[in-house]
């Protein structure tokens, strides 16, 4: 269990968030949402940086060794593509460093193959990360978090790039891949009009100190236009958004 | 794929070999194919000219060849992979700058009666004190900075700071000093001797070893550095031994050998073309083999077997390795 206790995010003096306190389980997802600059990619950060408010299995992240973590959190920040040539197998293969030595680098078929299957990328193995559309990059970079083999993964603004097909294909894939295989998912995301519609739980940032922690299904219309009204949209009682 | 892998390695390797034949025989006065292996593997009597000829100057002219290529190659590929930039090469720390600067104040500073000898020596003790003030001086300013840009700008403004300062000490100094300092600056393999080259090669080895021991992180370097920390590692930490590294490869060359143009940047980049790989550990060993390989044609056209009067090894390999790097990326671009 993933437990954040009072946690506080600060940056440059100024408290984003603070008195955070939530619970995850094994299975559940978490969407992040908030306007530009109040603390998203932060709050991902911190699981490395001031980790000491943060638990799991009732310990400390910072009592766990840089090693330890590596195989307990992974993070994927969409948009870095590589600068030179390699594959998408080899690609996925740096995903397994945590468990590599000097001399055995090596990654098994079933370590991978489930996942390609999944996300529906098998034929893209060989292809070089440079020439895949943003979707299929996006896809190969979970399945190299995927095989990190942590029980939490990270992910910040994994749809910013995606079309909007993608993205809802990307939210469901999420879903379904934390229920199989039993792993917490955390992402911050822009799409306020879906991404939580597809998460267990949502976390709303004000980048002030507040925020309102929900599941998913109890987000009412009124705390979505508390956060983000507008003089040019707002959120209905079906909680769609309309433009004025 | 393994196989075809296998199969460049062998025939490079012994593209190597006959290169270092080739290389041995190459100077003033040529030695043929019989006179080389009788002076290498036998007892026998070469004469005493051809004899002296080999150990004294062939031979260490070639290892030192072989190091410099090597280290060059490696020191490229580890800027490369760090900065995440294609277009870095061993000398963007300004390490290679520093050097320069150290040899420039011995060489140059004579006539602004800094120094009177002129001994190799001399020189070798001053590129490494300048390189390692440079590093030193990055080292410490890197501590500053969490971005890789900035330290990359920071290299970049040292080899412009230090090289106004050598512009100026050339403005000052005396015309047969300028041009010493120019010939160091155009690279040259044969101005050492057996004991220079046990500093040389023990510094390129130690560099070479430090590479590889970073080899895992420097895969990780296809992620962002959030991703490359997530994986286990601290970048903080290898930024350290990556720079030591880079330091004695280029500051033992550079002290040596001046600043080799080309190898450093483009070695990297034939091994990714050539070996369709991505892997450090793997990606090192290559870079030491193409860039011992490269240094040796370079030197032995540097030689010029057409004419008596030798070529200086910057110009060579510039003119001919700058086609080459262009050529394999419009192959590439086609695939």
């Amino acid at each position: 269990m993933l437990a954040l206790n009072n946690h506080k995010i600060a940056f440059e003096n100024r408290v984003l968030v603070s008195n955070l306190s939530f619970k995850l389980n094994l299975g559940d997802t978490l969407c992040i949402l908030g306007r530009n600059g109040v603390g998203k990619s932060s709050l991902l950060k911190s699981f490395f940086l001031n980790n000491a408010s943060i638990e799991w299995e009732d310990k400390a992240l910072n009592t766990y060794s840089k090693k330890h973590l590596s195989k307990l959190i992974a993070i994927l920040k969409h948009g870095n593509r590589p600068s030179y040539d390699i594959t998408v197998e080899e690609y996925i293969k740096l995903g397994r460093i945590p468990y590599s030595t000097y001399f055995k680098h090596s990654i098994k078929e079933d370590e991978y193959l489930p996942f390609l299957k999944v996300l529906n990328i098998g034929h893209l193995l060989n292809k070089n990360t440079q020439y895949l559309s943003d979707g299929e990059f996006q896809k190969v970079q979970i399945v190299r978090a995927l095989v990190q083999n942590t029980p939490i993964i990270l992910l910040d603004e994994p749809t910013s790039f995606l079309d909007f097909p993608s993205k809802v294909e990307l939210y469901r894939n999420l879903k379904i891949l934390s229920k199989q295989m039993n792993k917490i998912f955390i992402y911050s995301s822009h799409d306020i009009d879906m991404a939580w519609k597809f998460s267990d739980f949502t976390l709303i940032m004000d980048g002030n100190s507040g925020f309102s922690f929900n599941p998913s299904p109890q987000l009412t219309a009124k705390t979505l236009n508390s956060y983000f009204e507008t003089d040019h949209f707002y959120f209905n009682d079906k909680s769609e958004y309309i433009i004025k | 794929m393994k196989n075809k892998r296998l199969i460049i390695y062998i025939l490079l390797i012994l593209l190597s070999a006959i290169l270092v034949g080739i290389d041995l025989g190459m100077g003033s006065i040529a030695l043929n194919v019989d006179d080389i292996l009788r002076g290498l593997f036998t007892d026998d009597q070469l004469s005493t000219q051809q004899q002296t000829l080999l150990s004294t100057f062939r031979i260490p002219r070639v290892l030192t060849a072989c190091l410099v290529g090597a280290a060059l190659g490696v020191g490229g590929l580890l800027m490369q992979s760090f900065f995440r930039n294609p277009l870095a090469g061993p000398y963007v720390l300004g390490i290679g700058s520093g050097a320069s600067l150290g040899v420039s104040l011995f060489i140059m500073g004579g006539s602004l009666g800094l120094f009177l000898s002129t001994s190799n020596l001399g020189i070798v003790s001053f590129g490494f004190l300048g390189a390692f003030s440079v590093l030193l001086c990055i080292g410490l300013l890197s501590f500053r900075f969490r971005s890789n840009v900035s330290v990359l700008i920071i290299g970049l403004m040292f080899s412009y700071f230090t090289s106004s300062i050598v512009s100026l000490m050339q403005y000052w100094s005396h015309p047969e000093l300028v041009k010493q300092f120019a010939v160091w600056g155009m690279g040259t393999y044969t101005d050492i001797e057996y004991e220079d080259l046990w500093i040389l090669g023990s510094c390129v080895s130690v560099g070479l070893v430090l590479a590889w021991s970073q080899s895992l992180i420097l895969n990780a370097f296809y992620l962002s550095n959030f991703e490359v920390e997530a994986l286990g590692f601290s970048i903080k930490k290898s930024r350290w031994i990556i720079f030591t590294s880079v330091a004695l490869l280029v500051a033992s060359s550079t002290a040596f050998c001046g600043p080799i143009a080309f190898l450093g940047m483009a070695i990297p980049h034939f091994a990714r073309l050539a070996f369709r790989n991505s892997d450090h550990r793997f990606l090192i060993p290559q870079c030491i083999l193409l860039g011992l390989i490269f240094s040796l044609c370079f030197d032995i056209l540097s030689q010029n077997p057409w004419s008596r009067s030798p070529i200086p090894l910057n110009t060579i390999s510039s003119f001919l390795g700058a086609p080459v790097v262009v050529y394999l990326l419009w192959k590439r671009k086609s695939l």
